[in-house]
């Protein structure tokens, strides 16, 4: 018989440490598929944020560095300029890690055109730690910190990053996706591509927006945290190419 | 007031800063700390207070400073990773003369290290941490009540000294729930005066509020007059328990969650009457030296325990010199010892003496 | 005296509250306490545990090595901390989700089929409080008055229902005499 649906080889035969539920994983594996058809793996380094994927170095057989909370583009521009152009770094980073610790590295990255590709995953608040606030959290949405509803008085409006990203000039590609259904995440495979293909064909910055649920800590059920990303959540951040194509 | 309620160490610090007339708080989260930032979220605009989550930690002390520069009794809460970006901001606040209370739940370390308890950040808090010649005031607590108590007198201390006040604890006190009594709401009203504070230089001179002097010569005296305030500080600010010291021959030395585990050690070798006393330092900077100095003559020997690779115990050895042995033991990483690692540590050490 | 008491299993089974209902008792009683949790990863895989330690002393060091009271909800909570307990001490298992019989024969052992208990009181969730029952018969550290308040206190928000149900589970802990 042959088997129609494997595990890419770029990434271990390891169970996850997410919530069940999670997004994260259905991402971990996008990268995976996407590092094995380019043919990359071993040319690959990886940069892990702090986030709940801080452990993602356990899930891929590449070459990975844990680097301080939001400082992920730093140590990454750091990488790609001291190795052959050959290399292809990445980042992976939460909305708490890439848009408000470590806004003022990811922006000058792309500012300069860095040459390396990020792939964000905005879950509307701090997975991690339990919860809380994130730039991305919805107004009204309750999270630890927000106990009464995001407030535009207080805590402003929502970040929106992947627009955000394509006013720079450096930046090659910015878009948004999500991943709930089968669909959805084929243009999300299709984006991460793109974004990987760029940064071999020496592009500039690429960064790939993918919207995720986080049910554990929005307090709902998985079908619920769905419906959330769906109707909430891409109604504040539309989804879509906002800059590059194909 | 008088009534007992039981608390968490991370909420009962964020609820006696509310008591202490604290009204502004800033942080980012980070575990084993965040129960102070969400205690804050949901109580400060109860009682007219604002709560922030900065985008940082280095945002979080810079509003720290300007809430401070505006006259607010002000706080921030983080841990060890947290605290060391920190660490350029709080330079500035001590240069710039302002009063806050920071404190760090430490975890273990180095770089991300873990959420488990330690004590590895001794040195960062008691010697400066950041650049420059500087002290700040750092307290130990080592039960929830001492930690409202502490919390509370760093606001007035923090005011006193213009200066900022570091409690430095860890995720142990901090998930822990004690009974606790906590101090009179404080009428806002009786805080202190602050003719300093940028409020708009409306009928009278401006206020200016910086860290910066090109001319050494002036830089010089206005360093000279910080070192004043440290002396001064370490000549009245000074805490310390001591316990079952009297008759002791051999002292152990431990602060914070070591403090109270190695309390329990002293009573257990009490009991098999062996002359065993603890001191226990509250503030961290000013050194409580005088009092271990002290005992130098009727001791045979310290011990100092830490969760660290051994830190305090530079200052023991300071306090002691080469008079009496120092020993230590340490356990970095995030391990808590017990009382009975302590006790068999003791026992070592005093078969050593005698061999 | 102080008691030293270890109460471990699964997270979700109600291991915190457990220990937060005896320290908010001890409170009530004006005793020494102090609620102790194990935070962090070790929550997340395998056992949620707290220590608790309450009585007429001052309480110095809040982490128990010989504890005089294990309460185990599952069998790794059984393996971990059977060897701990004091000689002579108090071992109380939920016999639902333990595979084996404990080891040692130098202390008291109860083991109860809380689960199933808890269920035929109304409320599966209550299977802590089951056992919270026993451990009272046995070693009266507090009132099973105070304890019913603090329990009507704790879970006033999840409503009367579950009040009801969960101080039935405690008199059903308390009846399970053998
Ligand atoms: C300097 C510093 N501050 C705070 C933290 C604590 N921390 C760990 S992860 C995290 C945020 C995680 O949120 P996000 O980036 O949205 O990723 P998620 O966990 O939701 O995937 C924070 C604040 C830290 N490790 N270092």
């Amino acid at each position: 018989m042959k088997p129609v649906y494997l595990r890419p080889q770029s990434m271990e035969d390891r169970i996850t440490h997410y919530c069940p539920g999670c997004h994260h994983g259905i991402i971990h594996r996008l990268i995976g598929e996407v590092i094995d058809e380019l043919g990359i793996r071993g040319k690959t380094i990886g940069v892990a944020p702090i986030g709940c994927s801080v452990f993602i170095y356990a899930y891929f057989k590449l070459d990975f560095v844990v680097t301080p909370h939001g400082r992920a583009p730093a140590a990454a521009t750091g990488i790609k300029r001291s190795l052959p152009s050959d290399r292809i770094v990445f980042t992976y980073q939460g909305d708490g890690d890439l848009a408000s610790i470590g806004l003022a590295e990811i922006i000058h990255a792309a500012n300069r055109g860095e040459n390396i590709t990020s792939i964000f995953v905005n879950n509307a608040n701090y997975g991690m730690t339990g919860g809380q606030l994130a730039p991305t959290t919805l107004l009204g949405q309750i999270t630890t910190t927000s106990p009464y509803g995001r407030k535009i008085a207080v805590d402003g409006y929502p970040f929106h990053i992947a627009e955000l990203m394509s006013n720079f000039k450096g930046v090659a590609y910015s878009g948004r996706f999500a991943v709930y259904d089968p669909k959805k995440i084929i243009s999300a495979r299709k984006a991460i591509k793109t974004a990987f293909k760029n940064q071999m064909e020496g592009k500039g910055f690429s960064i790939v927006e993918l919207l995720s649920n986080c049910p554990i800590n929005w307090r709902v059920s998985v079908s619920d945290s769905i419906k959330f990303v769906k109707e909430n959540m891409e109604a504040e951040f539309p989804l879509g190419v906002f800059k590059g194509g194909e | 007031m008088g009534e007992k309620v039981l608390i968490k160490g991370v909420e009962a610090i964020a609820e006696s800063a509310i008591r202490a007339g604290c009204r502004m708080f800033f942080g980012y989260p980070i575990t084993p700390q965040n129960e102070t930032p969400e205690y804050m979220s949901r109580r400060l605009p109860q009682v007219e207070g604002i709560f922030l989550q900065a985008e940082s930690e280095i945002a979080a002390i810079n509003m720290v400073m300007g809430a401070s520069a505006a006259g607010a009794r002000v706080m921030t809460t983080t841990s060890s990773p947290g605290f060391s970006l920190m660490m350029e901001g709080m330079s500035y606040l001590v240069g710039m003369e302002l009063p806050c209370v920071v404190a760090n739940v430490v975890r273990g370390g180095p770089g991300l290290g873990n959420i488990a308890p330690a004590q590895s950040d001794y040195f960062q808090a008691t010697k400066g941490g950041g650049h420059g010649d500087y002290k700040t005031i750092v307290f130990g607590p080592s039960t929830v009540q001492e930690l409202v108590e502490l919390t509370y007198h760093s606001f007035d201390l923090a005011d006193k000294y213009r200066n900022p006040v570091v409690l430095l604890t860890d995720g142990a006190l901090g998930q822990m729930m004690e009974p606790v009594i906590f101090p009179e709401m404080r009428k806002l009203n009786t805080l202190p005066e602050k003719p300093w504070a940028l409020t708009g230089a409306l009928n009278r001179e401006k206020n200016i509020i910086m860290s910066f002097e090109m001319d050494p010569k002036i830089l010089e005296n206005i360093n000279w007059e910080l070192q004043k305030k440290f002396q001064k500080i370490s000549e009245d600010e000074v805490k310390y328990e001591e316990y079952a010291t009297d008759d002791a021959e051999f002292v152990i030395v431990a602060y914070g969650t070591i403090g109270r585990i190695a309390k329990s050690t002293v009573k257990a070798l009490r009991e098999e009457n062996i002359p065993v006393g603890l001191i226990r330092p509250i503030s961290l900077w000013p050194f409580p030296y005088g009092v271990i100095t002290q005992l130098v003559p009727q001791v045979e020997a310290f011990m100092v325990v830490e969760m660290s690779a051994g830190q305090m115990v530079e200052d023991v050895r300071l306090a002691v010199g080469d008079r009496r042995p120092v020993f230590f033991y340490g356990r970095p990483g995030g391990m808590v010892p017990s009382p009975r690692d302590i006790t068999e540590k003791v026992k070592q050490c005093l078969s050593m003496l005698l061999s | 005296m102080n008691y030293e008491i270890i109460v471990s299993g699964f997270g979700g089974q109600g291991v915190l509250i457990f220990g937060e209902i005896l320290s908010q008792g001890a409170l009530k009683e004006n005793k020494h306490t102090v609620w102790f949790p194990a935070y962090g990863p070790e929550q997340r895989g395998g056992t949620a545990n707290c220590t608790i330690i309450i009585g007429d002393e001052e309480i110095a060091s809040p982490i128990s090595i010989d504890p005089d009271i294990v309460v185990a909800l599952n069998q790794p909570s059984l393996d971990k901390f059977e060897p701990w307990l004091k000689k002579g001490g108090l071992l109380i298992i939920n016999k639902t989700l333990t595979t084996r019989k404990p080891l040692r024969d130098d202390i008291k052992i109860i083991e109860i089929d809380a689960l199933t208990l808890a269920r035929e009181a109304g409320e599966e969730r209550a299977t802590n409080i089951v056992l919270l029952g026993r451990l009272l018969k046995e070693i009266p550290l507090l009132s099973v008055d105070t304890v019913k308040e603090v329990i009507s206190v704790i879970f006033a928000h999840r409503g009367e229902k579950v009040i009801a149900a969960n101080i039935k589970a405690l008199n059903t802990g308390w009846n399970s005499g053998d």
